[in-house]
């Protein structure tokens, strides 16, 4: 399983957004083989006042998804932020994002493994 | 009566990853028939404690000579021993840094991205520095402990830091000794693992969910995502419905009745959003929910004294559900449409008395009318994917030209979902289903796509609901709870039936409570059915 974080414009996720599902002749949608599920965060608030509104709505449409394969049509959406610092997961998943995250930023501070004593030292 | 070819349930649970232990009995022996399950994250239910918790299993030991039984498999630094079944540590300093001072280790226990559950038994023979537990240089204890023993169990995801895997043990202040004993370290395996709840019910029941988000980045910590309002949130206060005690106490501290706990900045995406928070009765008589989905506001009080298991008439029409120990869960939804803001908020005690109330486990989700099971989050919104589960290639267990349906089923808050279906292929164009739609048994048969038979009865559905179906050409009967409901005597049926589908395709993603389920190759007796479907 690979989670990965995307955005898109709202008409990006428009023209998209069909091309992840099937449709019976009843209009029944099923995600495509590739996609395990797909969750529409939506515009993430950046910052909220005093009172808890929000301050600052991100303008770009944040969608996680769960693949069970690399999905070539969507990396240009890819976004990565830090993995102490996400909107959201999938239960129990935690671990999947840094593991995108370390595959795409190996040499991130969150991706290194301490090899010696003195990489830990203060 | 005959035997059910294929059986589910009845009391008899059991599930590991990827599967439910389905059975079939032949003579006094008993035969698995495992149905396949999948859910890509993990999941909460109750479990036969009465507890919320997250469906796991665990894994074979991962330790080797965990109860020091011999002087080996465990590196010894500094001067440590192991002798008279104990594992003794003699301290080298921090254990972060360096693995000079990992006093006893063992290589190689964790992997990357799993979680595990780490048990063992430690206490301080001489000095009074900290005691220390870690995977490499990541710590599950730092603290001073008794000259006692004492049993530690604690849940770790390895996948939040990076380790290369090793069990260590050590303290902080060089010489100081401890001995530890019954280590244990297993991986948890939390995805797709099948949901048996036994909220309410002790023989339990499979629980089938859509995929659903816990909008609340902080479910039971840091205030619940609300500004505090001269109310107060303690916690840690009191056992909640997960047998830990980090039930919160909300209490009012100023003096005006408007004192409240409030989310104005909840998304307004259009849809409709369930809310769910688990409420103790201590001392406030009055407890309200506010709620705004942009276009109006409505509000509702109770008395925590007095809830029961139940709807509550009023604005909100607050479901009640009794979890146990005091504890309710109380939910209700609204709907969003093109809001300009979204907001909830909760009083702990309108009556003016700085009294309050317990709480735990705030839940705002989308895309349904009825909340689900308890999603926790600590600080992003989290999602539990939906419940799959059928049985295929299983042709010889079906009866091909006739047979019996069987099921006891809850009725959920779903008004649509699947009670019982047979198809060749996983495959709607050969199938025969029974279905709910509101206060109907909708009854499909499809040969080959054409449609046999697509009719609905009205019924009266119980809490609780024993269905049996009879099939052959021409004649198919439908009892429910004791009663002959529904006779259908013209129709084909379609060959090659391979699959017990608990959701049809159409059908995936909705609330289901399974109990029990069995498949006979016979057409039973009419008096056989009314006894197997009467409650």
């Amino acid at each position: 399983m690979i989670f990965k974080k995307y955005e898109f414009t709202d008409e990006q996720w428009e023209t998209i957004r069909p091309t992840l599902y099937s449709k019976d002749e009843e209009g029944n949608e099923t995600l495509i083989p590739a996609i395990n599920a797909v969750v529409e965060i939506g515009n993430i608030c950046k910052a909220f006042d005093e009172e808890g509104e929000c301050t600052n709505l991100s303008t770009m449409y944040s969608v996680d998804m769960l693949l069970n394969e690399d999905v070539e049509s969507l990396e240009d959406y890819e976004v990565y932020p830090d993995p102490d610092n996400v909107a959201h997961y999938f239960s129990g998943d935690q671990s999947l994002y840094l593991k995108a995250y370390c595959i795409k930023y190996p040499e991130s501070e969150y991706c290194v493994i301490p090899e010696s004593d003195e990489d830990l030292a203060e | 009566m005959a035997e059910a070819t294929i059986q589910l349930g009845g009391g008899n649970w059991a599930g590991k990853s990827d599967n439910i232990l389905g059975y079939y009995k032949e003579g006094e022996r008993f035969y698995k028939q495992d149905f396949t399950f999948s859910r890509s994250t993990s999941g909460t239910r109750v479990n036969s404690s009465g507890l919320i918790e997250t469906a796991n299993v665990l894994s074979s030991e991962l330790v080797t000579n965990g109860g020091f039984d011999t002087d080996s498999d465990w590196n010894k630094l500094n001067g440590s021993t192991i002798s008279g079944g104990f594992g003794t540590v003699i301290a080298g300093g921090n254990v972060e840094a360096g693995s000079s001072n990992w006093s006893l280790n063992q290589n190689t226990v964790f992997s990357a991205n799993k979680k595990y559950k780490v048990n063992f038994r430690a206490r301080q023979t001489s000095g009074s520095g900290k005691f220390q537990a870690s995977r490499d240089y990541y710590f599950f204890i730092d603290e001073v402990i008794t000259s006692s023993f004492v049993d530690y169990s604690f849940i770790v995801d390895s996948g939040s830091l990076n380790f290369t895997g090793n069990l260590v043990f050590g303290g902080r202040t060089s010489g100081d000794e401890f001995e530890v004993d019954n280590v244990s370290v297993k991986e948890v395996i939390q995805n797709n693992i099948p949901r048996v709840s036994y909220l309410n019910n002790s023989n339990g029941s499979l629980i089938l969910e859509p995929q659903r988000t816990n909008l609340i980045t902080n479910s039971n910590s840091n205030s619940l995502n609300f500004t505090l309002d001269n109310v107060s949130m303690t916690y840690n206060s009191i056992m909640s419905p997960d047998g830990e005690t980090n039930g919160i106490l909300f209490e009012q501290t100023g003096s005006a009745n408007s004192n409240s706990a409030y989310n104005y900045g909840l998304t307004t995406t259009d849809g409709t959003y369930s809310y769910s928070l688990f409420i103790k009765a201590k001392d406030s008589t009055q407890f309200r929910f506010y709620s705004s989905n942009g276009a109006s506001t409505l509000v509702q009080d109770f008395n925590p004294l007095e809830m029961t298991e139940g709807i509550l008439s009023g604005n909100l029409n607050l479901k009640f559900e009794d979890y146990g120990n005091g504890w309710f869960r109380v939910s209700f939804t609204r709907t969003l449409s093109s809001a300009a803001f979204h907001r909830l908020q909760i009083y702990p005690d309108r009556n003016n008395t700085q009294k309050g109330v317990y709480i735990f486990g705030l839940q705002v989700e989308s895309g349904g009318n009825y909340a689900t099971s308890y999603i926790p989050t600590s600080g992003s919104s989290v999602t539990r994917n939906a419940d799959v589960c059928s049985i295929t290639d299983v042709a010889d267990r079906i009866g091909q030209t006739k047979g019996t349906l069987y099921s006891k089923f809850d009725l959920t808050e779903d008004s649509a979902f699947t009670i019982i279906e047979i198809n060749l292929g996983n495959s709607t164009n050969n199938r025969i289903l029974a279905y709910r739609n509101a206060s109907y048994i909708v009854f499909v048969v499809q040969v080959g796509g054409a449609i046999e038979i697509n009719n609905s009865t009205l019924v009266t559905f119980l809490d609780t609901n024993k269905i049996a179906v009879t099939y052959q050409t021409d004649d198919f009967k439908i009892y429910l709870n004791g009663s002959l409901v529904k006779t259908y005597t013209s129709g084909s049926i379609p060959s090659g039936f391979d699959t017990i589908d608990l959701q049809d395709n159409y059908l995936q993603g909705r609330k289901q409570s399974i109990k029990d389920l069995k498949v006979y190759k016979e057409i039973l007796t009419n008096s056989e059915l009314t006894a197997l479907t009467t409650l």
